[in-house]
């Protein structure tokens, strides 16, 4: 934290170097949580770059009440929930579609592909704060805490979210 | 469907391996007994091993600098956020709102340096010429000897004027015939003059 300030209070002044090692400490696991939520490198990439550029005007307004990942993660989450509503579910294809037309190989490699894609359709189902609060436990490690500063919601809200749709994909993936 | 909510916000860290040894065991003698957190739990790993692609080097490097351009970039159009902005809005082509800018500052230009109207001289009365009859002279404009010249012509004209008055009405006016002259409005001046004409026209012939 005490780095990211360093690195921060030097970008504001203008310093390159401090910038580029900012972007580089945080463009990975940014990209991963965008991953997961938009499931494709091009729209990942486009929301990567927009996170980053967002994040970098609006410094100044950065007020320390989080962490500087934290804040990252809020953009990151707001601009994806714009790119999923606008896209919807138009783009997810049955699951039947994508086992024949891809390399099914052995049996094995069908079943957990298609537990795989069972699994992303059910996420996608769930209600939105529920799917973004799962993905932070399970997929990005986030405590609770850090997923009610990430979501703006109380701490108790953040687990029911996680134990809803925790419990909603038992019911789809059953 | 198991309410333990204790256990179940421990199968994340548990999947994770972050548990101390005394939370591991609680959370296996649990899982042993229970078939809805085995599930849960099978349903995290799967999403835990939920893989992303990375993609190559080259697209890591090149992020700095992606965002650099982008951010400058953005800086720049937010400093020209003024008059090229309200222009790229506007339908109309550049040179027609060019003309219609000439067109306005000449307008502006011919409405601040005019020439000014003619002033509409203030009411008042005037009087005929001796000299020159038919031509008017507003008392404004008479010199000094003009308006003693007047006064005296007033003097008598008036008085016997106002003799004649009192002879037809039997009674002598109270104010001063002076005062009643100024009172008068615009057509009765007129008349007036009128009748101070015929009446010198009479008395000369």
């Amino acid at each position: 934290m005490d780095d990211d300030l360093d690195l921060i209070n030097r970008t504001r002044a203008g310093e390159r170097t401090a910038f580029n090692e900012l972007v580089l400490k945080y463009q990975k696991p940014l990209y991963s949580l965008l991953y997961r939520m938009v499931s494709n490198h091009d729209d990942a990439a486009d929301l990567l770059q927009k996170t980053l550029v967002k994040a970098f005007i609006g410094l100044g307004s950065f007020q320390q009440r989080s962490s500087f990942k934290t804040w990252l993660y809020q953009i990151a989450i707001n601009l994806a929930k714009n790119v999923y509503r606008d896209r919807g579910k138009a783009r997810y294809v049955s699951i039947d579609d994508v086992i024949i037309s891809r390399d099914p190989r052995t049996l094995d490699g069908l079943i957990k592909k298609e537990d795989r894609l069972l699994l992303r359709k059910a996420l996608i189902g769930l209600p939105e704060k529920q799917r973004h609060t799962v993905m932070l436990r399970v997929q990005e490690g986030k405590k609770f805490e850090e997923i009610a500063e990430i979501m703006g919601c109380s701490l108790g809200t953040a687990k029911a979210n996680y134990h809803h749709g925790v419990q909603k994909l038992k019911t789809l993936m059953g | 469907m198991c309410n333990d909510t204790i256990i179940k916000e421990l199968l994340a860290p548990y999947q994770e391996q972050k548990l101390d040894k005394p939370e591991q065991g609680l959370v296996e003698s649990h899982l042993a007994s229970c078939e809805d957190c085995r599930l849960e739990l099978s349903l995290i790993c799967m999403m835990a091993k939920e893989r992303v692609p990375d993609p190559d080097d080259a697209f890591w490097a090149a992020m700095p600098g992606r965002v650099y351009r982008a951010v400058q970039e953005q800086q720049r159009e937010q400093k020209n956020f003024g008059i090229a902005w309200l222009l790229d809005r506007v339908t109309l082509p550049r040179w027609a709102l060019a003309s219609a800018t000439m067109v306005a500052m000449l307008m502006l230009s011919w409405f601040l340096v005019r020439p000014m109207p003619e002033m509409v001289p203030s009411q008042g009365y005037e009087f005929a010429d001796e000299i020159m009859p038919g031509d008017s002279v507003h008392v404004a404009e008479l010199s000094g000897d003009e308006l003693i010249t007047l006064d005296t012509w007033a003097g008598t004209a008036l008085v016997s004027i106002a003799k004649e008055a009192e002879q037809a009405i039997g009674s002598v006016p109270d104010a001063d015939i002076y005062e009643e002259v100024a009172e008068l409005d615009a057509g009765e001046g007129e008349l007036l003059l009128q009748m101070i004409n015929e009446r010198t026209k009479e008395v000369s012939s």
